[in-house]
């Protein structure tokens, strides 16, 4: 078998090229990649998937992971490429975690879900909290995540007691009707 | 990458589409591990097209090289068929099996092989082959895998078979009592206790199922030290072609599985000669 660094040289060009086509998609909520963006970001991926001893195909994760969090509220024009990247490197490290038990796709949600919720836009709480609860119970063989595409799993593994509606409505009337 | 000469560029796109296909276009990515197990299965393909090694063809007085994508698919095409009809021999067979009571050869055959069949996988996984093939058999190539490595197994299993079966099945349990008295839990092969009974009877002009005394061993033993080892492997293999022509109408092929037992029972039989211990290399 030749040496591994065959598998990491994959068009360059056109993966860049991939990456600034979704700013057609992306524009209308203010993110947008410059041709230095999208160069870097190739650039990550290619370090990100050698350090998780992967290797991809084709177009890569990163367009649909653009069509997934583009209309995040925590992700803005100064922090869009710096959080591709770390988003990035946490997909590549849990498709490992989950031993590839978990689609593309179902990862993704999974991961937007939390990062807009429970996670607030912090990226060690989804990477060191939700991630690394889900990944546990998926290695111990939970697949119901392919019913739910990724979506409303959380809660199922979640450890920390959180507030519900009931609880903060009744907190919130106390507070205001003293 | 076999005899096949193609470069990585040209394999790289059928490792692609090989990854996509595994992970049923779900997933952009697979582990370094996972990579190079399926470009195994891409070269295991393409080193079994059965078109020429320089991978060309001839077709109405044009070569043609095929491309890589086209080795592949011949390869595989070429694998299922090998598999199928290994399948089919061993369908052939199984319905007529005997293990003679040893229970190695009864896992080997009954249980493992039907397993090969079930779960071997020519597309993902063409060189696993799954099961361990316990019971032994000579001139298997030791670096075979996949149907490399079971196809031949399952031609010898049959060969065994077609010798066994014509021979009484209680004259052959009392050879493998004889040879071990709890041959049924032992790993050894069955067939060739029972030929090389059969070849010493017929070194010593005796019916297999007459009784042996002990004036047999030592004329056994006096018969083969008294030639050298070239001598003695031509008589042994004098003595299969009468009992091949006799009892399995010359098959040929029959003829060549069972002498690749030859060269080590000679050996065997020397040795045992000159230590005096003939009953545990053949039994009488």
């Amino acid at each position: 078998m030749a040496e591994k660094g065959w598998m990491q040289e994959i068009a360059s060009e056109y993966q860049i090229t991939k990456l600034r086509e979704m700013n057609q998609y992306t524009e209308r909520y203010g993110l947008s990649l410059t041709e230095e963006d999208a160069g870097l970001l190739v650039q990550e991926r290619t370090n990100s998937l050698r350090e998780q001893r992967r290797v991809e195909f084709g177009e890569g994760i990163l367009p649909a992971m653009i069509r997934e969090f583009c209309d995040s509220e925590y992700v803005t024009q100064d922090n869009y490429v710096e959080t591709l990247i770390r988003l990035q490197d946490i997909f590549y490290l849990y498709k490992n975690e989950m031993r590839d038990e978990i689609t593309d796709e179902e990862l993704l949600h999974f991961m937007k879900e939390q990062f807009e919720s429970v996670c607030f836009g912090d990226m060690e709480y989804l990477e060191g909290t939700c991630l690394e609860l889900f990944s546990r119970a998926i290695r111990a063989g939970y697949r119901g995540h392919h019913r739910t595409d990724g979506r409303g799993e959380f809660t199922k593994f979640d450890e920390v007691k959180r507030w519900d509606r009931e609880l903060y409505l009744e907190v919130l009337k106390e507070l205001c009707w003293r | 990458m076999g005899d096949m000469m193609y470069t990585m560029e040209e394999l790289l796109p059928i490792l692609a589409w090989l990854v996509e296909k595994y992970t049923s276009k779900e997933s952009t990515s697979v582990t370094y591990e996972r990579a190079e197990l399926l470009m195994g299965a891409v070269t295991y393909c393409i080193d079994h097209c059965t078109c020429g090694k320089d991978g060309s063809i001839v077709a109405s007085g044009e070569e043609h090289k095929l491309s890589a994508m086209e080795a592949y698919r011949s390869g595989y095409q070429y694998i299922l068929e090998q598999t199928k009809a290994a399948q089919e021999r061993y369908s052939k067979m199984i319905g007529s099996f005997c293990s003679y009571g040893n229970e190695n050869y009864g896992d080997v055959v009954e249980k493992a092989l039907p397993g090969f069949f079930l779960y071997y996988d020519p597309r993902f996984a063409p060189r696993e082959h799954i099961i361990t093939m316990d019971y032994p058999v000579p001139g298997m190539r030791v670096e075979a895998c996949g149907i490399d490595a079971v196809a031949p197994y399952v031609d010898a299993i049959c060969l065994e078979q077609e010798f066994m079966g014509s021979l009484p099945e209680d004259y052959i349990c009392r050879v493998l009592r004889g040879f071990h008295r709890d041959y049924e839990e032992q790993i050894f092969n069955v067939c060739f206790v029972v030929l090389r009974s059969l070849l010493c009877c017929g070194l010593l002009g005796k019916g297999p199922e007459a009784d042996a005394v002990p004036q047999d061993y030592e004329r056994l033993g006096r018969l083969v030290l008294n030639m050298d080892r070239e001598s003695l492997l031509t008589v042994l293999n004098q003595v299969l072609d009468r009992l091949i022509e006799r009892q399995y109408d010359g098959d040929r092929t029959l003829r060549e599985y069972l002498a690749r037992d030859l060269p080590d029972f000679a050996a065997e039989l020397e040795n045992a000669a000159e230590h005096g211990v003939l009953p545990r290399v053949a039994v009488l």
